[in-house]
């Protein structure tokens, strides 16, 4: 019966309203929560009671859609995934995503994050051959080939990695946590030929050197995707790239 | 076309540049491991400085080389230094070989999808350094 029990959270929400305040400010609520509610619910108690104009993102409740990603104490979560009771005794500061433009309160601004996820082409590119295969055939792979990269492919695009960054908010170039780890994904992908297309982006400037390897990234991962294993091993594949192109110059 | 007026103005939260690693703990570890390479400098300057020593000196001379190793060593505050340097080249070793196994991803063989465990890495490593340990001082002392 315990866990039934009503209790109340002090929490701080940044606010800002782009069409009447200079810049952001904060806001304090008294929430009640009990044993099984998370912060997301916990924002919806402020808004249908307390600040209906309280903005924020979300959809399916459930860490799949990668959409309510905040700052809570300074440290990138999925709202959905967080829980009160978690910080009991505590009081919570929620801030929108570190390291982006905020839009309005929690929203912030993940142009960036897209981009550069499409720039290094996060899908199949099948080599001539197999472009050409009929519909009635299919690719084969061997589990342990689905096993190099299935790890990497949990990633829901949720932008905590950048939030966590240092690399990424000293360095906006810096191509970043998620798109490098697709990067790698798709790259050692048994059904996949884009590899030349995608390297390029993985030795640039702002490609995997950029990492100096905080590993703060893989910590914050709501899906345990361990970007900074993904980049790492960027970095070996990238070397080896390099090492073969000294011998056989395109 | 629309009326609607768009009131976007996307805020940028200001970002120091020399502070941010003391906002949080996980940062502060991370430049603690990175600053101990100011460490590692002081440690290959004195062995450049004890090599350059040794130049100077010659066969009936060796008044510099015996100068750097007794009075320059021998220095307390020198000691103390170097008592540091290994102290801070420890937890850089530590630190580091934590996070090596993520630069690692083995299968236990080609048909299997078990990967070869994160210890096994670790193992690895500080046998490494183990074994190199032994090697330089078995030299240093095979040649006094």
């Amino acid at each position: 019966m315990e866990d039934m029990q009503q209790k109340t959270m002090r929490m701080t929400v940044l606010r800002y309203r782009p069409e009447q305040d200079k810049e952001p400010f904060y806001q304090t609520f008294n929430v009640p929560y009990h044993h099984g509610t998370s912060l997301l619910e916990a924002l919806f108690h402020i808004k249908d009671n307390f600040e209906p104009s309280l903005s924020f993102r979300w959809s399916c409740r459930m860490a799949v859609c990668g959409s309510c990603a905040m700052m809570v104490n300074n440290v990138p979560h999925l709202a959905c995934k967080t829980f009160l009771r978690d910080y009991e005794g505590k009081e919570m500061l929620i801030e929108p995503l570190a390291n982006f433009p905020v839009e309005r309160d929690l929203v912030v601004d993940l142009s960036d994050l897209i981009e550069k996820i499409e720039r290094i082409k996060p899908y199949i590119i099948p080599s001539e051959k197999d472009a050409k295969m009929p519909l009635n055939q299919n690719f084969k792979q061997t589990p342990q080939q689905m096993e190099a990269y299935l790890q990497f492919a949990q990633c829901i695009n949720c932008g905590c990695c950048y939030a966590a960054c240092p690399q990424y908010r000293i360095n906006p170039e810096f191509i970043g946590p998620a798109a490098l780890t697709l990067l790698y994904r798709y790259n050692i992908d048994n059904r996949d030929s884009g590899k030349k297309q995608r390297l390029p982006h993985l030795n640039a400037e702002e490609g995997a050197w950029s990492c100096t390897f905080v590993g703060y990234c893989s910590e914050v991962c709501p899906k345990h995707v361990d970007p900074s294993s993904a980049i790492q091993l960027g970095k070996k594949m990238s070397a080896t790239d390099f090492v073969i192109k000294m011998f056989k110059p395109e | 076309m629309s009326e609607a007026k768009s009131f976007r103005k996307p805020y940028i939260r200001p970002v120091s540049a020399t502070t941010w690693w003391l906002k949080n703990p996980f940062y502060t570890k991370y430049m603690l491991r990175e600053g101990t390479a100011v460490m590692a400098l002081f440690a290959t300057l004195e062995i450049v400085f004890g090599v350059f020593m040794f130049a100077l000196s010659t066969d009936g001379d060796p008044q510099c080389y015996m100068w750097w190793v007794r009075s320059f060593l021998g220095n307390p505050v020198i000691i103390l230094l170097n008592i540091l340097a290994l102290g801070a080249q420890i937890f850089h070793m530590i630190t580091w070989f934590n996070l090596m196994p993520k630069a690692v991803r083995l299968f236990m063989n080609k048909n299997s999808t078990e990967r070869v465990p994160d210890a096994v890495t670790k193992i690895g490593l500080y046998c490494a350094v183990a074994g190199a340990t032994v090697v330089i001082l078995v030299a240093a002392f095979a040649t006094m």
